[in-house]
């Protein structure tokens, strides 16, 4: 019998969140499919640590697989900021066919050749397009952007788009952002939809907005030795079951963005706007080649080459249609 | 089980809690999968301590040092007697009120232990009551401090559970107030049968002003704390920046008695009362990973929920567990591995976080004055010479008042959460 | 009191001046980090993205440099009730072997604290894109000089119950 240990740092509720949706998925198919061979193991709720950590005890085999966010990611793997670039996609099926695309798999192997010590076996869903919240105003030009203060995580490009806009970033740690939006040291913050009704945010927020001009995917990863001790059948069940658990996530995104749990509640307790297609543009235009100019800067020859195939890739995607 | 046996021996030799902790956390690492196990520990400590709201802890101590320092402690304490000093036990009385005002520049239970051990434990002695009952005041006054903000335990709470601190803090004000008119009514209750003493002559409006008007600065920081939190100018951190900000100004402006070389003498010994607790902390989260890796929490969650799914039953049983480890584990180290276990079983049956929150906080600082290991204890023992065990004799009516006011507080939480409320929270 | 005993309380005092003094500077540096945020949200409006990450790394090793600055001064807290009860050679044997302990967990932590930090040079951190060998290094660095204070502490105290002023410990008490 083999044991994969599999953390991620979300709740333990597979209809509640895509990570843990990805987990329950991946570790029933694995544990049907091998009748037993392979027995996965979930630590949910950051149980052993911070999601950087799951990637350290991922690469040193104390467990065998995680879902890291490209925030924990990056500090292992710099290129994943490439992902970095606002308004890349215009639908959430564009991000499937990239992800699950040549750019995928070319990141999935950089990544796998850079760290040396993980496989990479696919980018689950996280929960979605990062929209903006804020308690000042609705936001339909970009002009609306102005002097509001928008919460961000501590990434430079991250802060970057939020200043491109018109708005003023100030990083603040997760643990805070909810009572600083509740008393009004900060006006707003971005997130997907998932994390805007998980944290709660509507009840201290005001105003929406569908800004989605960001996605940050999961990196699925599983420990090197422990995927090369596998047998080749036990790899091939690994790697459906992966693909399953991926595409399970995804609809259960898509499901929670339209539940009571996603928009559909929201629009209860929220003003909720999308923005037009003119004003997208200008939006794209304000940010993109601002923070395009700065990936280029501070990316190697590898990681410039992968942000070109990763913003042609999207262009193909944005203007592909469904069976068409 | 036998991790657990070697934590208990470690703890029993006289060990220091944090090195127990982490050497039983590594003996339970190295016994997983030896030491590529092990090797764990350095990061989880650096982890433990990764966090950006701990940073308030440290400040709101270094703002509390700040005010000793300017002599403000004795100013408080004048003018708790000028108010209650008249009455029988009016000095145990005025030992109250002053954990009351002095709560607002402390956010330990320890800090109220050790200086009031010191200063009014000696003056309580001198007017004729005994040690030990002047000892026991002192402890059950002691963990006012903590409830009412600022609350290094709500800082640890608030940003691990991931619980508004200002939450937290505004719900803190009520029990803490309710903790001192417990006692004080358990004081009058017993004040004839122990013929406590009645020595001090009412004081005049005048005379109480005058005390009011010294004290002024320092009632005054727990506004600025909460008031800067509730009001979005700060974050619950920011604020403990403030709050050092606002002893510097008193210190150095208005009484002018501090020094810069006083000031770095006080930025470590901040850091060294810190340090005992971060060790602490740190090494809790080495045997905390040792028992997630083997999902002992989520056993003992289990075990709970399938004893009664009475919520009633369940949030005795909460209570009861924090108050039986909290006889022999330190508080600090109880958050990090207990708080996992217990908050979401509260979720479970519906408890609002803030009142599960405060519940919680108000359980360990009670096991804080509970023998055989109980900090604020130790400190009374080791300031007076005091015996352990005749204090906690003594300590009993206070623990009882206290407990009952604590299943009080479980159970109604619309008075629990009358003032969060009324806050915006 | 040995040769031996007045070297290493001598010794031991040394370093814990040099150490204090530096947990002193980073201390301020804390405290002028935090005032900074607040500052640039209502009058500078830098949008500075170092305070929170910057804040965290010398935190830790603030706190962390003043663990062997309590270890030094025998600050951290124990439980020493059962103890007292017992007879004076057994006290004697037990507070050797606690302090033995000490070394231990703390010289363990150094030494693979260095692995730690080894790993760090291959990490970078989220806004200084420095290596994250940096911030480790408060591991190795505080616990090998808590490890070097608890073996100087031994050797000074030989397992005697050593008479501190009482404002030592109570500091060390001061929150829980
Ligand atoms: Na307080
Ligand atoms: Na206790």
């Amino acid at each position: 019998e083999k044991v994969l240990r599999f953390a991620h740092d979300n709740k333990a509720d597979m209809l509640e969140n895509p990570a843990h949706a990805f987990t329950g998925v991946f570790k029933n198919i694995v544990e049907a499919a091998s009748n037993g061979e392979i027995r996965v193991e979930i630590y949910p709720s950051n149980q052993l640590g911070s999601a950087k950590e799951h990637i350290q005890m991922v690469r040193d085999g104390q467990i065998q697989g995680t879902l890291s966010s490209t925030g924990a990611l990056a500090g292992y793997y710099p290129r994943i900021g490439v992902l970095d670039v606002p308004f890349a996609f215009n639908s959430n099926a564009s991000t499937y066919e990239v992800l699950d695309g040549s750019f995928g798999k070319a990141l999935a192997a950089d990544i796998d050749a850079s760290l040396g010590d993980v496989k990479v076996l696919g980018f689950p869903d996280t929960g979605g397009f990062f929209s903006v919240t804020n308690s000042k105003r609705a936001i339909n030009t970009l002009e609306d952007f102005k002097g509001i203060r928008i919460r961000t995580m501590t990434l430079p490009t991250h802060q970057k788009i939020i200043q491109s806009l018109g708005g003023e970033a100030y990083p603040l740690a997760w643990g805070e952002v909810y009572s600083s939006l509740q008393t009004g040291v900060i006006d707003g913050q971005m997130n997907p939809i998932p994390t805007v009704t998980f944290a709660k945010f509507d009840e201290v927020q005001e105003y929406l907005t569908l800004t989605n001009h960001l996605f940050a995917p999961y990196t699925l990863m599983l420990n090197k030795a422990f995927y090369d001790g596998l047998t080749d059948e036990e790899r091939k069940i690994i790697h459906f079951a992966a693909q399953s658990g991926i595409v399970a996530g995804r609809g259960l995104s898509r499901v929670i963005e339209a539940s009571e749990r996603g928009l559909e509640g929201l629009k209860k307790t929220m003003k909720v706007n999308a923005l037009s297609a003119t004003e997208r543009e200008r939006f794209r235009e304000a940010t993109q080649p601002v923070v395009i100019e700065d990936i280029r800067q501070v990316q190697d020859g590898k990681g410039v080459e992968l942000l070109d195939l990763f913003l042609n890739e999207t262009q193909q995607a944005n203007d592909k249609l469904y069976l068409n | 089980m036998t991790i657990a046996l070697i934590l208990v021996v470690l703890l029993i030799i006289g060990t220091p809690v944090g090195v127990a902790l982490g050497l039983a956390g590594l003996a339970g690492m190295f016994s997983i999968g030896g030491l590529h196990f092990a090797s764990l520990a350095p990061a989880k400590v650096f982890n433990g301590l990764n966090i950006f709201p701990f940073l308030a802890m440290p400040f709101f101590i270094l703002a509390g040092e700040i005010m000793n320092h300017t002599g403000i402690t004795s100013r408080l304490v004048q003018f708790s007697q000028a108010l209650v000093g008249h009455f029988r036990g009016g000095l145990a009385h005025s030992n109250m009120v002053a954990s009351v005002f002095f709560s607002g520049i402390t956010g330990a239970a320890t800090a109220d232990a050790a200086a009031f051990g010191r200063t009014l434990v000696p003056a309580m002695v001198e007017q004729g009551y005994s040690r030990p009952y002047a000892c026991a005041v002192t402890a059950a006054g002691s963990i006012i401090g903590p409830t009412i903000p600022p609350s290094g335990l709500m800082v640890v709470y608030g940003s691990l559970m991931g619980v508004s601190i200002g939450g937290l803090f505004a719900t803190g004000i009520l029990p803490g107030l309710l903790i001192c008119l417990v006692c004080m009514a358990i004081i009058a209750v017993f004040a004839k049968r122990k013929n406590l003493p009645k020595a001090a002559q009412r004081a005049s409006l005048r005379q109480l002003l005058g005390h009011f008007k010294g004290s002024l600065l320092a009632l005054l920081m727990p506004l600025i704390i909460l008031g800067g939190i509730v009001s979005g100018i700060v974050t619950p951190t920011e604020a403990a920046s403030v709050a050092v900000a606002y002893a510097l100004f008193i210190g150095s402006v208005v009484y002018r008695n501090l020094s810069f070389a006083a000031l770095f003498r006080m930025l470590i010994s901040t850091a060294q009362i810190s340090a005992v607790i971060y060790l602490i902390i740190g090494a809790a989260s080495i045997f905390g990973w040792w028992l997630s890796f083997n999902q002992i929490p989520q056993f003992i969650a289990t075990f709970i929920s399938q004893l009664s799914d009475n919520p009633n039953v369940i949030l005795l049983l909460i209570i009861g567990l924090l108050l039986v480890v909290g006889m022999i584990m330190d508080i600090n180290a109880m958050l990090i591995i207990l708080a996992p276990v217990l908050v979401p079983l509260t979720e479970q049956i519906g408890m609002d976080p803030l009142h599960a929150g405060i519940i919680f906080v108000l359980a360990l600082n009670i096991s804080l004055m509970t023998p055989p290991v109980g900090a604020c204890l130790f400190v009374l023992s080791s300031v007076t010479g005091e015996k352990l065990e005749r204090i906690s004799a003594e300590l009993m009516p206070f623990l009882i008042g206290q407990l009952i006011l604590l299943m009080f507080l479980a159970f109604t939480p619309e008075v629990t959460l009358f003032i969060p409320r009324l806050l915006g929270y | 009191m040995s040769r031996c005993q007045r070297l290493s309380s001598r010794l031991s005092g040394r370093i814990n001046l040099l150490n204090q003094r530096v947990v002193g500077v980073l201390m301020a540096v804390l405290l002028l980090d935090v005032w900074i945020a607040v500052l640039d949200r209502y009058l500078l409006h830098w949008q500075i993205s170092w305070v929170e990450e910057l804040a965290r790394y010398i935190m830790i090793w603030a706190i962390l440099l003043a663990v062997p600055c309590c270890t030094a001064g025998r600050e951290h807290i124990g439980l020493s009730t059962v103890v007292q009860h017992l007879p004076a050679p057994v006290q004697r044997g037990l507070r050797i072997l606690v302090d033995l302990l000490s070394l231990l967990f703390f010289g363990y932590l150094a030494f693979s604290g260095t692995e730690l930090v080894v790993k760090g040079l291959q990490q970078v951190s989220t806004v200084f894109g420095l290596p994250m060998a940096y911030p480790y290094g408060a591991i190795p660095v505080a616990f090998g000089l808590a490890a070097l204070q608890s073996l100087l502490a031994l050797l000074r105290d030989c397992g005697r119950d050593r008479l501190e002023p009482a404002a030592d410990s109570e500091k060390a008490l001061q929150l829980q």
